[in-house]
């Protein structure tokens, strides 16, 4: 071994470990990002969207009062602003729920039980707006508007 | 090799990282197994329940009082229009763990209780006041409404009715009549009537006891 050959020594080994420690770095960043963060992220979501659901069903469900001759309730509902980084619309028809999500695995729908008196629900809710509930009738008939 | 003992040193570290990588990885999942509840079966469960309790409900007489003769002909099919979300659901309803309605095997899918009265009536009453001895019949309380039949004799006229000092039947020409009266259930009453000397007839007070007992209501469910 010459002298040079042996000043060469550190530098191989200082360049393997620089090496080593970038492709430890990328593998790992590619395997968090590739599938595991992913795959949370839309465990998370579609776990969100579920509770969106119901909690907005029960929130109509509750508003609506016992038969009275005037009924008039405003209340306020709170929904996450976006799913997965995107917003989404709620909606009901014909007394389904249904949550309008672009990821269709993230949409999804919910019938409501609400009493017969209810003859319309109408109005739409966005994701990024207030949400509010007015329930607006007498003893027979009572509409219930999402706005 | 006396300067590759650094690059042991670096796997070594490495290994550990990917050790506590994996291990964080490990909780993150167990997480959110452990957050994976099933709201649509909670919905399902709170809204059977609060459809079948609420005062407008027609198993019902009055909010959380349920009718025994209702609540002895619910079937899935009536669940499921008093409550949408029911539909195609398995589901378990039972008061004091006697089942009501049964569908498919709900094991494993969300449970609620809610603590109830159950109202049955008992069979009619028949109470007579004899126009030409007494004059008031009394109803127990829990009562809310009673038949009165007015049958008066020749040379009888009856005018009035009272329920506990009110006025509940009255015809100026005097009453003849079968009809359905209206009483306060959170006491006794007193029905009166004031036929006047030498009165004949009979006055027929007929209603239907109710009995409360207090159960517990259990839904469970598993859409």
């Amino acid at each position: 071994m010459t002298a040079r050959d042996r000043a060469l020594v550190p530098v191989v080994g200082k360049t393997l470990e620089a090496l080593i420690v970038v492709l430890y770095v990328a593998s790992l960043v590619t395997v968090l990002h590739g599938g595991v963060l992913p795959e949370y992220r839309t465990a998370a979501a579609a776990e969100v969207s579920d509770r969106t659901l119901v909690t907005a069903a029960d929130r109509i469900e509750a508003s609506i009062p016992p038969p009275s001759t005037r009924v008039d309730v405003t209340r306020t509902v709170d929904l996450p602003d976006t799913i997965d980084r995107a917003t989404y619309r709620i909606r009901v028809v014909n007394g389904v729920m249904v949550l309008d999500h672009p990821d269709d695995a993230l949409s999804g729908r919910v019938p409501l039980a609400i009493p017969d008196r209810v003859v319309t629900v109408s109005g739409v809710w966005k994701s990024d707006e207030p949400a509010a509930i007015r329930v607006r009738g007498d003893a027979d008939r009572v509409r219930v508007m999402l706005s | 090799m006396r300067a590759q003992t650094n690059l042991v040193a670096l796997v070594l570290s490495l290994a550990l990282l990917t050790g506590a990588t994996v291990i964080g990885v490990t909780f993150a999942d167990a997480a959110l197994a452990d957050a994976d509840r099933d709201p649509i079966d909670r919905h399902v469960v709170t809204t059977v329940a609060d459809r079948l309790v609420a005062a407008d409900a027609p198993t019902t007489v009055r909010a959380n009082a349920l009718n025994a003769t209702a609540v002895e002909n619910l079937s899935a099919s009536r669940i499921e229009a008093l409550a949408p979300p029911a539909e195609d659901a398995a589901i378990r309803i039972t008061l004091d763990g006697e089942p009501i309605v049964a569908r498919g095997a709900p094991g494993g899918g969300a449970t609620i209780r809610r603590s109830v009265v159950v109202v049955s009536h008992s069979e009619p009453v028949h109470r007579t006041i004899n126009l030409s001895r007494d004059s008031t019949v009394r109803v127990p309380r829990g009562v809310g409404r009673a038949t009165v039949a007015v049958d008066t004799g020749p040379n009888t006229t009856l005018r009035t009715v009272h329920a506990s000092g009110r006025v509940v039947l009255y015809d100026g020409a005097g009453l003849e009549t079968n009809t359905t009266v209206h009483l306060s259930r959170y006491g006794p009453t007193t029905i009166r009537v004031d036929p006047g000397t030498n009165a004949t007839g009979r006055v027929a007070v007929t209603y239907r006891q109710p009995r409360t007992e207090s159960r517990t209501l259990t839904v469970t469910a598993n859409a």
